[in-house]
């Protein structure tokens, strides 16, 4: 299917050694990935509806990377391309009234920006707090994150009620946040 | 004291329901408030929400087991409350770094598009349908260009004609050719050239055409956009509202019904009032009208020499001939088929005291039903002025491969001490109903070196079939019923 791209054999580098557009932008968002998501999911929270945004911001990066002026900061570029897209999805919900205003997002993108040192400091503790989690609780995370399984399913699973899954994974959660502020004091 | 616990102890509770999709409106409502209101309230949104967002990337996560033991164990001292209504609990796909590249490489294959959409619709991969196609010449693409044709997502690039194309959403486009579009899913698409026009129904409302630019994000309504190659993108709303937003700035801009918006590099800008339609498409700068001249006028004439002898001896006895066509043919199979040349004659008794400064000639191809289309390549033409304007007094009816002006024996041969070379054009393959045009300064200088009133010009093909019984072509000539004959396009000098 054809698509305004190179073909995929254009990621070897050229006879010059020079790396090519493909190439630049493959080495730049895999940097910058992980930060560009969790900055998604942090303004939508919703997990489906954020890697939908993300596929379409990628798409919409690639697309747009002639406008990227190379040595400018890849990250900040890749935010603003990744919050048009989280503002077009808003639009299409129709202003769903359970979801955060386009206005208060803006907001939260801004506290964003502001605070992106700090954040970073915070994400890299996660993975020493969740390590200090005892075995079960890292087991209920990683039913509910890593496996999809879902409140109610954990619940029955376990021959738990939703509620009570609900409060567990709160309380994790909660305990999560308090250990990344505190370590990253 | 109590009362900031308290709160914090709200705020974590109504950021908790947010993630698990467990708001309700009121809560909504309330968690808006704050957050507007409290800088400090969406710093704790931040913090918090970061959690969430690294728990839905951690890598850390991927190693050991969730046993039922262990979930039953970490829910075991929690007392048992009453189950929270069901929502929706959305399917998490991880995007490891694996992963990215490897979407990257489908990116850059031109697979992605056809994967996502199957992931985001898996009962259909078909997002819209071709459902009505007009005069509509495509250029190579995987996708179904015939009407009715469902297609999926990828590249439709259309060199001429009117195409409209229905999403499975409501909203409809009509891409005019020269256009490239690249359908997205049922409510997305990217313009990557061209011109369409968009009518999009309430319930599509939000559908969105991306552009090199930026995105036009709909609110129901009916708008064009023109995305020319090199030099921006123009937004006209005909009718409702919509919303122009740039990629790499904070710029954008809600447009309403007769206003217009132009996407370029460093943003959007709004055009001062509403642009006529002739304006969206800029008509060639000239200062004159031009006059047309058909060669049904006064003396001109329109006929075709056939390698078996003339057109009226051919009449009642052949099948492949036309009175309405001018037919064109060059084929090497001589004891098969027939070489054909056409030629035309204009009457220009009524601009001889004029100096021509430009000129065009065109001819209107229509399909012959002679021949296969599929055993001839892309055909060019070579149109001749006849020089010796005493060669000019020939007859349509009686004109013939032997006595016709310049003419020698081969297909595209002709005597090129009689005649100058005015211009070229090509026909694709496949392509039968099509307008050809030729503006030359040769052309021009012709016209202009008439002494005698009356120009003729021959027109041959210079490419020969690939096989046997290739197609015949033909433009509409003097006779025919309803399409235009051969006419010139003049301009002159004051």
């Amino acid at each position: 299917m054809a698509v305004h791209g190179p073909p995929s054999t254009q990621l070897d580098k050229n006879t010059m050694g020079k790396p090519d557009k493909a190439e630049i932008f493959i080495s730049l968002l895999s940097r910058h990935e992980r930060k560009l998501s969790v900055y998604v999911i942090m303004l939508i929270a919703n997990r489906s509806d954020a890697e939908d945004i993300l596929q379409q911001a990628k798409m919409v990066m690639w697309r747009s990377f002639d406008q990227f002026r190379e040595g400018t900061n890849f990250g900040a570029w890749a935010r603003k391309v990744a919050l048009n897209q989280i503002m077009t999805f808003r639009k299409r919900q129709k202003r769903d009234p359970l979801c955060l205003s386009s206005e208060l997002m803006e907001m939260i993108a801004v506290d964003l920006e502001q605070n992106n040192e700090l954040l970073s400091k915070q994400q890299s503790m996660l993975e020493q707090c969740i390590e200090k989690l005892k075995d079960d609780h890292q087991s209920i995370l990683r039913s509910r994150y890593h496996n999809n399984n879902s409140i109610e399913s954990i619940a029955k699973k376990t021959q738990r009620t939703p509620g009570a899954i609900y409060r567990l994974l709160s309380r994790i959660r909660s305990n999560l946040h308090q250990c990344v502020t505190a370590e990253a004091i | 004291m109590n009362k900031n616990i308290n709160s914090r102890a709200e705020l974590t509770e109504l950021l908790e329901r947010l993630i698990e999709n467990r708001l309700t409106p009121e809560q909504a409502r309330q968690l808006e408030m704050r957050l507007r209101s409290e800088p400090m309230a969406r710093r704790y949104y931040v913090e918090y929400l970061q959690v969430h967002a690294g728990l839905s990337l951690q890598d850390r996560l991927l190693t050991g087991s969730s046993s039922l033991d262990e979930l039953a164990h970490a829910v075991s001292n929690l007392e048992s409350t009453a189950p929270l209504p069901p929502r929706r609990v959305p399917l998490w796909r991880r995007a490891t770094p694996l992963k990215l590249v490897a979407s990257l490489v489908l990116i850059l294959a031109g697979f992605l598009l056809g994967a996502f959409a199957i992931m985001s619709d898996p009962d259909s991969q078909f997002i819209a349908t071709l459902s009505v196609t007009k005069n509509c010449r495509w250029k190579a693409c995987e996708q179904p260009t015939y009407e009715g044709a469902e297609v999926s997502s990828g590249k439709l690039e259309l060199d001429e004609g009117l195409a409209i194309i229905r999403f499975h959403s409501g909203a409809l486009l009509t891409l005019e050719g020269p256009a490239s579009i690249i359908l997205l899913d049922k409510m997305h698409c990217f313009i990557e050239y061209g011109k369409l026009t968009a009518d999009i129904p309430p319930e599509a409302i939000g559908f969105s055409v991306e552009n090199q630019y930026g995105t036009v994000v709909d609110f129901g309504t009916k708008f064009g956009i023109n995305a020319l190659k090199d030099s921006g993108v123009e937004v006209e709303v005909f009718d409702g509202i919509v919303e122009l937003r740039h990629t790499t700035s904070d710029n954008s801009l809600e447009l309403l019904t007769g206003q217009g918006g132009l996407f370029e590099n460093k943003g959007i800008t709004m055009s001062k009032s509403q642009r006529e339609s002739t304006n969206f498409t800029k008509p060639p700068a000239s200062t004159e009208p031009p006059l047309f001249l058909s060669s049904t006028f006064g003396k001109g004439q329109t006929s075709y020499v056939s390698s078996t002898g003339t057109v009226a001896a051919t009449h009642n006895k052949w099948e492949t001939f036309s009175d309405t066509l001018v037919l064109m043919k060059n084929t090497d199979q001589h004891d098969k088929g027939f070489n054909r040349k056409a030629y035309i004659s204009f009457d220009l008794e009524q601009i001889r005291s004029q100096e021509v400064k430009s000129a065009t000639l065109t001819l209107q191809f229509l399909p012959t039903g002679i021949g296969y289309a599929s055993n001839v390549s892309d055909c060019i033409f070579s149109v001749y002025g006849i020089k010796d304007e005493s060669l000019d007094n020939w007859n349509s009816e009686s004109i013939n491969w032997v006595n016709a002006p310049a003419n020698l024996p081969g297909g595209a041969e002709v005597d090129l001490e009689k005649v100058m070379l005015l211009g070229n054009f090509t026909i694709d393959s496949g392509i039968q109903k099509i307008s050809a045009s030729v503006q030359t300064q040769e052309l021009e200088k012709f016209i202009n070196n008439d002494t005698n009133g009356l120009i003729t010009i021959t027109i041959v093909r210079d490419t020969v079939e690939l096989q046997p019984v290739g197609l015949v072509h033909g433009f509409a000539g003097n006779n025919h019923p309803s399409s235009t004959p051969p006419t010139l396009s003049l301009l002159f000098e004051n």
